[in-house]
Formats: C-alpha cells, sequence, structure tokens
C-alpha cells in the first residue's frame, strides 16, 4: 500500500526564490551607514559636555576649596598673632617683645 | 567602562591639580597690622575702625602693665623660699585672673563695634587663642 504522504515528500523538491538584488541591497545598506557603525557612548556630544563640565566643576571646585582654606588658615594665623598681642598672659611669657600690632 | 574609570581619575587629578596649585599660589596678602586684618575679615566700616583703634590705643598700656606685673610675679615665685612661696603663687594667680579678665573684657569690647555676626565670629576665631581660655564657656557680647 502506497502512503500518499510519503510519496509527496519524496517528489518535493526545494525550490527558493532568488533576489538577485539582495547583495546589492546590503551593499548599499553598508556603504550608506557611518564607518565603525553607531558611535559609542563616550564619544557621542553629550557625554564629551558632560566631561568637560565634570572638570570644569572639578576645577571650580579645587579653586574653590583652596581659597577657602588659605583663608581660614590665614585667619587662624592672624586671630593668633592678635591674642598674643592683647594678651599679657602671653606677653609674660615671651617678656621682652612686648609689642601692639 | 575603562574610559568612564578614566574620566573619573582625569576629573580627580583635575580637582587635586587646580586645589593644590590655589593653595600654593593663592596665599592671601598679609595685613599691615591686626586693625587691617580686622577691618577687611570682619568688613569694619570706617568708624568701626576708628572706634576699635581708640579701645586698642586706651589698652595697650593695660595691657603692658598686666604683662609686666605678671612677669615680676613670676620672677618673684622663681626666687621665692619654699615658706615665700605659697604667697607668691596666690599673688601670680590673682594677677593672671585679673589679666585674663581684663583682657576678655577688651575683646568683648572690640567685639561690640562689628555686627552682630562678625562679632561672633570675631570671638569664636580669638577667644580660643587667648592663654587664660578655660574653654568653659564662650565670651558674650555686652
Amino acid at each position: 500500500m502506497n502512503d500518499p504522504l510519503s510519496d509527496r515528500l519524496q517528489a518535493w523538491t526545494c525550490r527558493p526564490d532568488f533576489d538577485p538584488a539582495f547583495a546589492a541591497g546590503v551593499n548599499a545598506r553598508l556603504a550608506a551607514s557611518p564607518a565603525g557603525g553607531a558611535a559609542p557612548l563616550f564619544f557621542t556630544p553629550a557625554f564629551r559636555l558632560a566631561a568637560a563640565v565634570c572638570v570644569l566643576v572639578a576645577v571650580g571646585a579645587g579653586v574653590g576649596g583652596g581659597l577657602a582654606l588659605n583663608q581660614a588658615r590665614a585667619n587662624d594665623r592672624f586671630a593668633a598673632d592678635y591674642a598674643r598681642s592683647i594678651d599679657p598672659l602671653q606677653m609674660a611669657s615671651a617678656h621682652g617683645a612686648h609689642v601692639h600690632r | 567602562m575603562k574610559r568612564a574609570l578614566l574620566l573619573i581619575l582625569l576629573v580627580a587629578a583635575v580637582g587635586a591639580a587646580a586645589f593644590g596649585l590655589t593653595r600654593w599660589l593663592g596665599r592671601p596678602a598679609e595685613p599691615a597690622d591686626s586693625l587691617d586684618w580686622m577691618a577687611a575679615e570682619f568688613s569694619l566700616g570706617p568708624e568701626q575702625r576708628a572706634a576699635i583703634a581708640r579701645l586698642h590705643a586706651d589698652y595697650a598700656p593695660v595691657c603692658e602693665r598686666h604683662c609686666e606685673e605678671i612677669y615680676q610675679a613670676r620672677v618673684r615665685l622663681d626666687g621665692a623660699s619654699e615658706a615665700e612661696k605659697a604667697v607668691a603663687r596666690a599673688e601670680l594667680v590673682r594677677l593672671e585672673a585679673v589679666c585674663t579678665e581684663s583682657t576678655r573684657a577688651h575683646l568683648r569690647a572690640v567685639a561690640a563695634h562689628m555686627e552682630p555676626a562678625a562679632a561672633r565670629r570675631f570671638l569664636k576665631l580669638v577667644e580660643p587663642k587667648l592663654a587664660g581660655h578655660g574653654h568653659e564657656a564662650p565670651l558674650a557680647l555686652p
């Protein structure tokens, strides 16, 4: 007894449609895309802007912190000089160097 | 990831370099005297400055006398016999208390010529540098 399904499978052949323009289309799309594909995050303009802002903020914070610390140290020293100049207890310890500034 | 780390390191290095250069190069100008420093730091007007200058001038001889008295009391204590030491030490303690109170009163009088916020900052800055400051309480404005 013949199996119709088996006969049909035996007789089946694959005849794919071949698009002759397929390769040309792929090549055209490749040629149209920028070299190296999409830009990585690190080279996007937004990232560069953010990096520049970070550097500027770091410079600002460094300069601001340095100035604030310099001023605080200087104030501490000037205050100590002033205290020495009005404090008889400290002056008596350095007797002979009594100078009002 | 590697590039992000590089960026973080770069930002930290730039910040540290800016801080270091500022600390090295950005030193405040030296004031000519204490009054110049006070005027600049505590935003004294001409009248406040003149009033504080008068206080300083009035206080200078008082301070000088106290300085001499304490010095002499210390010399007496150093040269005192065992029997005299207690009296000499008591006298030195008394003089030191008088001088400390006098110095504090002068400081409060100077601060009284400043704006309230500046006066608080001035006392907070100068008070701990007085030799007799016992850290028991901050000086109060009159």
